[in-house]
């Protein structure tokens, strides 16, 4: 009903964020860095809406975030980094904290521009549509761990959509996304008349597509641990990312 | 004014960067309760008949599954 995406030969998944940022520490800089830029393309937006929760301006944020992972990118600012410590997500934020304090004790945030920019102006504005209706009450630390969770959140949903897609599936997909959030008001027989398939049909793909979610956001939190094959802690974190939202 | 959208499972109201419109915390929840053993059975309430043959219950597992 659905391609798979399987591990490969060596039965871990393509690259951890871990092994990334290692790699941009000891190896090829020019691919590492690459991969770690398109790391901090995904993981913008919870760091970026961090930023502003703690009161700095859209411009300042922007030039913040994007100093940041400027920063991150030179060798030297990764040379302590040890993944025993912990969680990416941590990781990512303690570091943050740490430019930002530098940056105020040298008294300015460095305009950062032209071709280094990671995130598009136009990805910023849709981030910034929700500054307005964030919840107030939520600490700085407590909503960057919730955007970290949506985060994860929607970068899963959109592998799940790419894959249908690319399966020719992308009706199923739109039809019975819902289905992903649970069973309770949920009829499957309209969705399936829509579709032009049976109930019996409709059940079963919401089945495997439920079982691909799971798989994929899964391979996803594992990439942001120190152990990525330690199912324990992978539970664990999901458990965290619910109680974060 | 626009209605508030709101999530058909737990009821809450749906914030504008719920991811693909959907419930994170029911999105996340059915995806942690949905474990990886999880059968297609409970999917299947209705799924009673196979041709002259009619589904009463589960005997035993193993081999080639369900018996």
């Amino acid at each position: 009903m659905y391609p798979r995406r399987e591990p490969n030969a060596g039965g871990q998944f393509a690259s951890t964020q871990w092994s990334v940022v290692l790699a941009a520490r000891d190896g090829d800089p020019a691919r590492a860095r690459e991969a770690l830029a398109a790391l901090c393309g995904t993981y913008w937006r919870p760091l970026y809406l961090y930023v502003r929760r703690c009161g700095r301006s859209t411009e300042d944020a922007q030039d913040l975030t994007q100093g940041f992972f400027a920063h991150l990118m030179e060798k030297e600012s990764l040379r302590h980094v040890d993944p025993g410590l912990g969680k990416f997500r941590a990781f990512l934020l303690a570091s943050l904290k740490n430019y930002m304090t530098n940056e105020r004790r040298r008294g300015q945030t460095e305009k950062r521009g032209g071709a280094a920019k990671l995130v598009s102006l136009e990805a910023v504005r849709g981030v910034e549509a929700h500054v307005a209706v964030a919840d107030g009450s939520l600490s700085p630390e407590r909503q960057y761990e919730r955007n970290w969770a949506l985060t994860v959140l929607g970068r899963v949903t959109e592998q799940l959509e790419a894959e249908f897609s690319a399966a020719g599936k992308a009706r199923i997909f739109e039809m019975l996304k819902p289905y992903l959030t649970g069973d309770r008001e949920m009829r499957y027989a309209e969705a399936a008349a829509v579709l032009g398939i049976s109930e019996v049909t409709a059940r079963v793909a919401v089945h495997r597509m439920r079982g691909r979610f799971r798989d994929l956001l899964h391979e996803e939190v594992a990439r942001t641990l120190a152990d990525p094959g330690d199912a324990g802690a992978v539970e664990q974190e999901l458990r965290f990312l619910l109680a974060a939202l | 004014m626009p209605d508030t959208a709101r999530c058909e499972q737990c009821g809450e109201t749906l914030a504008g960067d719920a991811p693909a419109g959907l419930c994170p915390k029911c999105l996340l929840r059915t995806a942690i309760e949905y474990g990886a053993g999880q059968t297609l059975a409970p999917m299947l309430p209705h799924l009673r008949y196979f041709g002259d043959y009619e589904l009463l219950d589960e005997i035993a597992r193993g081999g080639m599954g369900g018996r």
